[in-house]
C-alpha cells in the first residue's frame, strides 16, 4: 500500500470513528449525495446499503480504479449510525472471491461447456413457451426490488403462470401471516427506534447479538451509558444474546405458544389488562374449529377469557419448562403501564409449525396489557434479508400474492394490477400457485408420477443448501433427465451443482439496486462498479428471456396496446432496447420499473416517493406522504395518530385495514399444540438449527472472505458435556447426526460459543460441505407454509458405532 | 495491510475506563481518538486480516470493554493485481443510474469451481 493511500485510509478511518463517538461533523463526513463524491486519494465515495441482512445498515462504499476498496459506515445513516458489524467489515471483499461466475455455463454429460448470452436465453424462452404452465420461479428476499417486480409481472402479468415463490418463505412467512391476522396488513408498526426508548426488551428464540448486531448495539450501548435497560432472553439454548440479559428463560421447543398464552392468562386474572386500550382498539379472534382459516372467527372477550383460562402459571410451566415464577415476573412487567416494552423475534417463531399462531399471540400480548403504539412498546420480528420486506412482501412475489399486499384469489385485485400493467383482462391467474416445498416437491417427482414442474429458474438464492428435508426435496433432481434448472448465481453453489444452465450474476454495488429493511426503510444504491467476465444483472437476464419469447410468439409478452411489457423509454420518449445488454444501462431500468410499482402500494397505505427520493436519502419508512410543500414525509410509527397520517381524524390508534372492518386490531387465542416431531427412544435428541455471526445464511458470499473463513472454518454441532460423556464422544470428534430423513457429519463442539441444554444439539447451517438439512423436518405452519428448521428428533453416533437393530 | 476505524464502548466505571484506554494505548498497532460518553474511536493497523482480527479478539476481551462497533474499514484483496493499462476512477454510471462512456475494468483472474464438494 503506497504511503498516500495509507495516510488518506488512516485520515478516513480516524474520522468515521471519531464522528460515531462525538457525532460531529468531521471533514470525512459525507454528505447526503446525489453524485458519487472524491474525498482524496482518488478514492470515490457513495452510499448503499449493506449487502447482508435484514437491518439495513447503510455503508460508504470506497472505490478507486473500478474496485471496492474501502467501506464506512454511513454516519448519515439512521439505522446505523456510522457502525457496522464484522460482516459489514467485509462486505466490499465478498465481490472478489477467486472463483466468481463468468460466463453462462450449459451442462453436457457430466461437464459444463462455457456458451454465449444469446444462446442461454434462447434455451430458457424455448423451454418455457414449450410448457409455460410447468415453469416455476424461484427467488429471494435478497432479490432487489426491480428485480422482483420484473419476475413478478413477467410470471403473473405475462405468462399468466403464479408458480414464483421466494426463499422468504423459509424465513418469514410466518411473520407475514401473524401480522395479517392481527392487523390486517403486513409489516411492523415501529421501527428501529423503539430500541431507543424501551425499558424492557424480550427477545423470544432470536439472538440479535449474532444475527442483527448493529441493532444489539444500540441496546448495549444505551446500558453502557447508564441507562437501564432489562433484556430478556427466551430461548432454547444460551447464546451471545443471553451473555448480555439480565434474565435468561429455557424454554423447551414450542414453549414460547405456552409463555405467550400465560402472560394473557395472567394478565386477565391479575386484572392487569389495559382496560382502555382494549376496549377502544381491539377485538377477539379464534381459529375455526373445522377448517381453520387466517381469518379465523370472531369471539367475545368473555369466552376468550374462558379458553385461556387453562394456561395458568404452573401449566405453562409443565409446557414450556419455564417456571412459574418466571411467567408470572412477565406478566408483572405486561402489567406495568409505566415500562415501554419492545419485543423482537425471527427465526424462532417463524421457522416453527405453529408460527402464524405464535406472532399473533405475542402481537396479543402486547394489545391485551396496551404496550402499543408508543416509542418503546412494540411487538416487532425482524428480517433475516436485505430485502425479504421490501420485495418479497411488498412487492408480493409469493404465488398467492399480487404487488402491494393484493391476492391473486380476489378478482377487484386482479383486475387492478392489470390495469396498471396494461394487460388484457383475464391475464393473472386466480389459483394461487406452488409454495417453495410443493414446488421443490413438483420439480423432485418424474413427470410420469405427477411432477409437473419441469423447468425451474433460480435467482439469488441456494436452495439446495437451504431446503429443509433435501433428500425429499432437492437431491432427487439428480436423476431425473426431463428437468431442467437454471441458476444465476454469482459464485458455486450447493444448488448450481444440479443444475443444468448457469448463469453468471452481477451483485450488490455491480449494479443498481434497492432494498426495503425490516424497518420499512427502503434504500436506494447505483451501480459503482463492473461485474466481472460476462457476469450481468438478475433483472435484465429476466427483461430479456421475455423479449425472446415475445420473438417466439408468446402473447403474454405484450400489453393490450401489443407494446413489450418491459418496453422503457429515455428521456426524449424513444423506446430503449433494454433487452440487449449493451444498451441495458443507456437508462436507468430501476427506476422505470420503481416508478411502475409504486402505484400499486397506495391500496394498503404502503406508500412509496418517487425514486429520486431514495438517491437523496438514507432510505425512507413508508409510508412516505408528499406533503403541500412538496417534502416526502416518512412514517416512523404505524396506527398512531401521533405520527401516522392515515389514522382517522378523532382517533389515536386505527387499524384501518382491520380485518373486523372497524379499525381493531385482533386478540388471537390460539391452542398450544406439541411439535410435529418429538425425541423418542430411536431418536432421543432435539435438532436445532441456525446462524453464526461471521458467517452470512448459507455462506456463499462470506466463506469466501479469509479472515471470516478462518474465524468459523466449519459447520459443528453444538453437544451439552453430559451428553457429550454419555455419548462418549470428544471435542472436535467428527460424528453422525442424523434423523428419520438424513445424515450429516460434523465436528462436535462442547461448551463453545451457544449452549444447548442437555437434549438438545444445535448446528448451523452455513457450511456447504456439512448439509445439516438433509436432516432437518419439511413440516410447515398451515396458513403460511413456512418449514420449522427449529425442532425435529435426531440421534448422534460415532462413526464407529454400529446401530442397533433390535 | 488492513486499517480500520472502530468504536469501543467501554463499562460504566471512571477507572476501569483509565485502566482500558491504559491497555489500548500500549498497543503500537492502535491510534487513539476522541474519548467521550463511555466510549473511544480507535485507527488499528496490521499486516494482515488473520492479525487484524486476532487484535480484534484481544480488545474484545479486555474487561472493561463492553463491545466494539466497525465504523471503517479497508478492503484488502489478496488476489489483486494492479490492473495495467487505463485507469479509471470514475462510477460506471452517474447520478442518473445511467452508464458513462466506461473503460473496462481488467478481467479478475477467476474459475469456476463445480466440484460437488463445493469449495475448494
Amino acid at each position: 500500500m503506497d504511503a498516500d493511500r495509507r495516510s488518506f485510509l488512516k485520515g478516513a478511518a480516524m474520522a468515521a470513528a471519531s464522528a460515531a463517538v462525538a457525532g460531529q461533523q468531521e471533514t470525512f463526513a459525507l454528505p447526503i449525495v446525489d453524485q458519487p463524491v472524491d474525498a482524496d486519494g482518488g478514492v470515490l465515495w457513495n452510499k448503499a446499503p449493506c449487502r447482508f441482512c435484514g437491518t439495513g445498515c447503510h455503508v460508504q462504499v470506497g472505490v478507486q480504479d473500478g474496485r471496492v476498496v474501502a467501506v464506512a459506515g454511513d454516519k448519515n445513516a439512521d439505522v446505523n449510525k456510522g457502525l457496522l458489524c464484522v460482516k459489514g467489515y467485509h462486505v466490499g471483499s465478498i465481490l472478489y472471491g477467486k472463483d466468481r461466475l463468468t460466463k453462462p455455463l450449459l451442462k453436457k454429460e457430466d461437464d459444463y461447456v462455457e456458451i454465449e448470452w444469446d444462446e442461454a436465453i434462447d434455451i430458457v424462452a424455448k423451454r418455457i413457451q414449450d410448457a409455460p404452465e410447468k415453469f416455476a420461479f424461484y427467488g429471494s428476499g435478497q432479490w432487489t426490488i426491480p428485480e422482483g417486480f420484473a419476475a413478478q409481472k413477467f410470471m403473473k402479468g405475462g405468462l399468466g403462470n403464479n408458480h414464483i415463490d421466494p426463499n422468504a418463505r423459509l424465513c418469514m412467512a410466518s411473520a407475514v401471516t401473524g401480522f395479517l391476522a392481527t392487523y390486517g396488513v403486513d409489516e411492523p408498526a415501529g421501527c428501529y427506534a423503539d430500541l431507543d426508548e424501551c425499558d424492557v426488551l424480550i427477545t423470544w428464540g432470536n439472538n440479535p447479538a449474532e444475527m442483527h448486531p448493529v441493532l444489539f448495539s444500540r441496546v448495549i450501548d444505551r446500558r453502557s451509558r447508564g441507562e437501564q435497560v432489562r433484556l430478556i432472553d427466551i430461548g432454547t439454548r444460551r447464546t451471545r444474546t443471553t451473555d448480555a440479559a439480565d434474565d435468561f428463560l429455557l424454554m423447551q421447543p414450542h414453549g414460547d405458544v405456552a409463555i405467550a398464552l400465560g402472560i394473557m392468562h395472567l394478565l386477565i386474572e391479575d386484572d392487569s389488562y389495559d382496560k382502555d386500550f382494549v376496549e377502544a382498539n381491539c377485538a377477539f379472534r379464534s381459529p375455526q374449529s373445522e377448517g381453520p382459516t387466517l381469518q379465523g372467527e370472531a369471539i367475545s372477550f368473555d369466552e376468550y377469557k374462558t379458553r385461556i383460562a387453562k394456561y395458568t402459571p404452573e401449566h405453562v410451566e409443565e409446557l414450556s419448562g419455564v417456571p412459574a415464577d418466571k411467567i408470572r415476573m412477565l406478566a408483572g412487567l405486561f402489567g406495568d403501564r409505566n415500562l415501554r416494552i419492545t419485543s423482537t423475534w425471527c427465526m424462532g417463531m417463524n421457522q416453527h409449525t405453529m408460527g402464524t399462531a405464535v406472532n399473533s399471540l405475542v402481537h396479543g400480548v402486547h394489545f391485551l396489557s396496551g404496550h402499543f403504539g408508543k416509542p418503546g412498546d412494540s411487538p416487532t420480528s425482524l428480517t433475516g434479508q436485505p430485502s425479504a420486506c421490501g420485495t418479497v412482501r411488498e412487492v408480493g412475489t409469493l404465488a398467492h400474492a399480487l404487488p402491494g399486499g393484493r391476492l391473486v384469489a380476489k378478482e377487484d385485485h386482479r383486475t387492478q394490477c392489470e390495469e396498471l400493467w396494461n394487460v388484457p383482462a383475464g391475464r393473472i391467474n386466480p389459483v394461487p400457485g406452488y409454495h417453495t416445498v410443493k414446488m421443490f416437491e413438483q420439480f423432485t417427482k418424474s413427470s410420469a408420477d405427477g411432477g409437473d414442474i419441469d423447468t425451474l429458474f433460480v435467482q439469488v438464492t441456494n436452495p439446495g443448501q437451504t431446503l429443509p428435508n433435501l433428500n425429499k426435496l432437492f437431491n432427487d433432481k439428480k436423476n431425473l433427465k426431463d428437468k431442467f434448472l437454471i441458476v444465476a448465481e454469482v459464485y458455486p453453489t450447493a444448488t448450481t451443482v444440479l443444475a443444468d444452465l448457469i448463469l453468471p450474476a452481477a451483485m450488490w454495488v455491480e449494479k443498481n439496486g434497492m432494498f426495503g429493511n425490516s424497518e420499512r426503510r427502503t434504500q436506494q444504491w447505483f451501480k459503482m462498479v463492473d461485474p466481472p467476465g460476462e457476469a450481468r444483472d438478475d433483472c435484465w437476464m429476466t427483461i430479456a428471456i421475455a423479449h425472446r419469447l415475445m420473438e417466439l410468439g408468446h402473447e403474454g409478452m405484450k400489453n393490450k396496446d401489443g407494446e413489450f411489457i418491459f418496453a422503457v423509454q429515455d428521456e426524449d420518449g424513444n423506446e430503449v432496447p433494454v433487452w440487449e445488454w449493451e444498451h441495458y444501462y443507456d437508462v436507468n431500468v430501476d427506476k422505470a420499473i420503481f416508478e411502475e410499482y409504486r402505484h400499486f402500494t397506495t391500496m394498503k397505505h404502503k406508500n412509496l416517493a418517487p425514486y429520486d427520493e431514495y438517491v437523496k436519502a438514507r432510505g425512507l419508512r413508508w409510508p412516505v406522504v408528499e406533503q403541500e410543500d412538496g417534502a416526502w414525509r416518512e412514517t416512523k410509527f404505524r396506527f398512531a395518530a401521533f405520527d401516522d397520517p392515515f389514522v382517522a381524524e378523532g382517533r389515536d390508534i386505527e387499524f384501518y385495514h382491520s380485518t373486523s372492518g372497524d379499525g381493531r386490531g385482533q386478540i388471537w387465542f390460539h391452542d398450544y399444540q406439541p411439535p410435529p416431531e418429538v425425541p423418542d427412544d430411536e431418536f432421543p435428541l432435539w435438532l436445532c438449527t441456525g446462524r453464526v455471526l461471521e458467517h452470512w445464511h448459507t455462506g456463499t458470499m462470506t466463506r469466501r472472505v479469509a479472515s471470516l473463513n478462518r474465524a468459523m472454518p466449519t459447520g459443528y454441532v453444538e453437544v451439552h458435556p453430559d451428553d457429550a460423556a454419555e455419548l462418549n464422544v470428544r471435542q472436535g470428534e467428527v460424528v453422525i447426526v442424523e434423523s428419520r430423513r438424513g445424515v450429516c457429519e460434523l465436528p462436535v463442539w462442547i461448551d463453545g460459543r451457544g449452549k444447548p441444554p442437555r437434549g438438545t444439539v444445535f448446528v448451523p447451517f452455513f457450511d456447504e460441505t456439512k448439509l445439516i438439512n438433509n436432516v432437518t423436518l419439511d413440516a410447515h405452519d398451515p396458513f403460511s407454509k413456512q418449514p420449522d428448521y427449529k425442532k425435529c428428533a435426531a440421534r448422534i453416533r460415532r462413526r464407529s458405532m454400529e446401530v442397533s437393530q433390535g | 495491510m488492513p486499517i480500520s476505524g472502530l468504536v469501543i464502548s467501554m463499562v460504566n466505571q471512571p477507572q476501569s475506563q483509565r485502566d482500558t484506554i491504559q491497555s489500548i494505548a500500549s498497543d503500537s498497532r492502535i491510534e487513539i481518538g476522541v474519548v467521550e460518553s463511555g466510549r473511544v474511536a480507535i485507527v488499528s493497523e496490521t499486516e494482515s486480516s488473520q492479525e487484524d482480527k486476532a487484535l480484534w479478539q484481544w480488545l474484545q476481551e479486555l474487561p472493561g470493554v463492553v463491545h466494539i462497533d466497525l465504523a471503517f474499514a479497508s478492503v484488502e484483496d489478496p488476489n489483486h493485481v494492479d490492473a495495467p493499462g487505463e485507469a479509471d476512477v470514475s462510477h460506471p454510471v452517474d447520478a442518473r443510474g445511467v452508464k458513462h462512456r466506461y473503460a473496462a475494468a481488467s478481467d479478475v483472474d477467476v474459475s469456476p469451481s463445480l466440484s460437488p464438494e463445493g469449495l475448494k
